[in-house]
């Protein structure tokens, strides 16, 4: 389980100090899908790295299977937007997905076997030994989650891993991030700010306010899965909870952020 | 400076005919000046060059020359491409380092290494030693700055991912920062190449220092024009051959990089 207590970030220091985050709680259950969505301008991207542990939180602790997240632990990958500087040009596409596993499966064939299972489960089995800037976008972002699959996380982040891509191909890999979740049973955790997205793939969708930010409500999904982009997508419930979640962002986008939600647990942040 | 390929088999030709004319069109001007009595003596006709080069081509003074000043190149770029890959990208990756010699690097960058020599010339004597210092030192800059700028170039998504997924120091130096910066560095190794080969052929031949600069020298002092102009037709196509060779190093060793990916994906 993946817990966030009382997260803030400041970047910076003095005056010109800059609050990306000022209080954030969350906790990700095992196996659960959660998104995270706010307006563009919302720290999630520093919320990832604090996460990850590429950033230290200034303030609060982010937890995962009750150890303090001090660096990047083993049991989190990690898939980001930009896939193809994520992607090592000069590594051919085993090579990348192999290249986190060097420090956890000594034995060659087992490394082997691992990148095999992982390119097969993102449909690009034959694809290995091409480099990845010899590939499309979509399937460069495949690349990028076997990665992630095969380092065989508890947990996956998803950073925006959708947004460069064009329409079609961001649905299919909507429901090869579904899939995949379905075979593997690994948690994930998505940062987007696309609200369908957000809605069409979570079982609970928290929102973001603009900066500095704070949750501003977490929202159950209680679609029926498996998930489909044309069944789902028609639900009524899809269209209330969609037009819910928008709402709350249209909301806090408009708000000054220093009143932003009184949900927030309040004495903290003063000073 | 290679020209771009291109589909049609006449524009194929072309490409590889009009460098060609440019040359043979110039050589034909140089001839008929001299022919014509235009060119002062210390110019020969470029076919008595021709004819030098073409009667020496088996010579083994000659190719000892060569041999000298290739030796000359090839450590004196060795030192340079080691000490200035390492001390740029320690200044990149080190900021006190940086600090510490930053001041330093760049009051010695401008510097000619030619004012060095008669120092050289002093303590050392025309020896080879003082030709590989003085190519060395000047083979660094450009290494250093390459590797400098490459460093500090690494993509931070690449870095982010390679942190991310618990690379260790050593593995991210070589998997990521390594291939990041080796198009910044083989760039580097070309400049200093040239540079090196040109201040080693000029030492060899200020200090006398045996080797193609030195045989040129004894040539000019002489008045043996048509050997002098035919050594220095040799040192411009050991420059080509050089850079021929490393161009095609850099092909094979970047062919993942943009410059070099070849259009079949």
């Amino acid at each position: 389980m993946l817990s966030v207590t009382h997260l803030r970030k400041t970047y910076g220091s003095g005056g010109q100090a800059v609050e990306a985050i000022r209080d954030l709680t969350l906790t990700v259950g095992k196996g659960e899908f959660v998104c995270i969505v706010g307006p563009s301008g919302a720290g999630k991207t520093t919320l990832l790295k604090c996460l990850c542990g590429l950033l230290a939180p200034s303030d609060g602790t982010v937890t995962l299977d009750g150890e303090p997240v001090t660096g990047p632990p083993k049991a989190m990958a990690s898939v980001f937007q930009d896939y193809s500087r994520s992607l090592m040009p000069w590594f051919s596409v085993e090579r990348n997905v192999g290249l986190p596993l060097r420090n956890k499966h000594r034995s060659a064939a087992d490394r082997a076997k691992r990148i095999e299972g992982a390119l097969a489960a993102v449909g690009l089995e034959s694809f290995g030994s091409r480099y990845p800037w010899e590939l499309s976008g979509g399937m460069q972002q495949r690349v990028a989650i076997a990665r992630g699959l095969a380092y065989e996380p508890e947990i996956l982040l998803l950073d925006e891993p959708f947004a460069s891509v064009d329409a079609q191909t961001r649905a299919d890999l909507e429901d090869l991030i579904l899939r995949v979740r379905e075979a593997t049973g690994v948690t994930m955790l998505l940062v987007t700010h696309d609200i369908d997205e957000a809605v069409y793939l979570a079982d609970r969708v928290v929102v973001m306010s603009a900066r500095p930010s704070v949750v501003v409500e977490t929202v159950a999904v209680d679609l029926p899965r498996p998930r489909d982009q044309v069944a789902t997508k028609s639900l009524a419930r899809f269209a209330e909870l969609r037009a819910h979640v928008l709402r709350l962002i249209r909301n806090t986008a408009d708000q000054p952020a220093p009143a932003a939600p009184a949900a927030v647990t309040g004495a903290a942040h003063e000073d | 400076m290679t020209p771009p390929r291109l589909a049609s088999p006449l524009t194929s030709v072309l490409n590889f005919l009009l460098p060609v004319l440019t040359t043979a069109a110039l050589l034909a001007i140089w001839e008929g000046l001299s022919a014509s009595g235009a060119l002062p003596a210390e110019i020969p006709p470029v076919s008595d060059v021709g004819a030098w080069l073409g009667d020496n081509a088996g010579a083994g003074d000659l190719w000892t020359a060569v041999g000298q000043t290739l030796g000359h190149w090839a450590v004196a770029l060795l030192a340079g491409v080691v000490i200035g890959t390492a001390v740029g990208g320690a200044m990149a990756a080190i900021p006190v380092v940086n600090e510490l010699l930053v001041g330093v690097v760049e009051f010695l960058r401008p510097i000619p290494v030619v004012v060095y020599l008669p120092i050289m010339l002093l303590m050392l004597g025309a020896t080879s030693e003082v030709v590989v210092w003085l190519a060395a030192v000047a083979a660094v800059w450009p290494m250093l700055s390459q590797t400098f700028y490459g460093v500090r170039d690494v993509d931070p998504v690449s870095r982010d991912t390679a942190r991310v997924f618990g690379l260790t120091t050593a593995q991210r130096l070589v998997w990521v920062t390594a291939p990041s910066v080796l198009p910044y560095v083989s760039t580097g190794v070309r400049i200093a190449s040239t540079i090196t080969l040109l201040v080693a052929i000029a030492m060899e031949l200020i200090g006398a220092v045996p080797g193609l600069g030195a045989t040129l020298g004894t040539y000019a002092a002489n008045g043996v024009y048509d050997a002098m102009y035919g050594v220095i037709v040799l040192t411009g196509l050991l420059g080509v051959v050089l850079n021929a060779a490393f161009e095609r190093i850099e092909r094979r060793a970047l062919r993942w990089h943009a410059s070099h990916r070849t259009r079949n994906a």
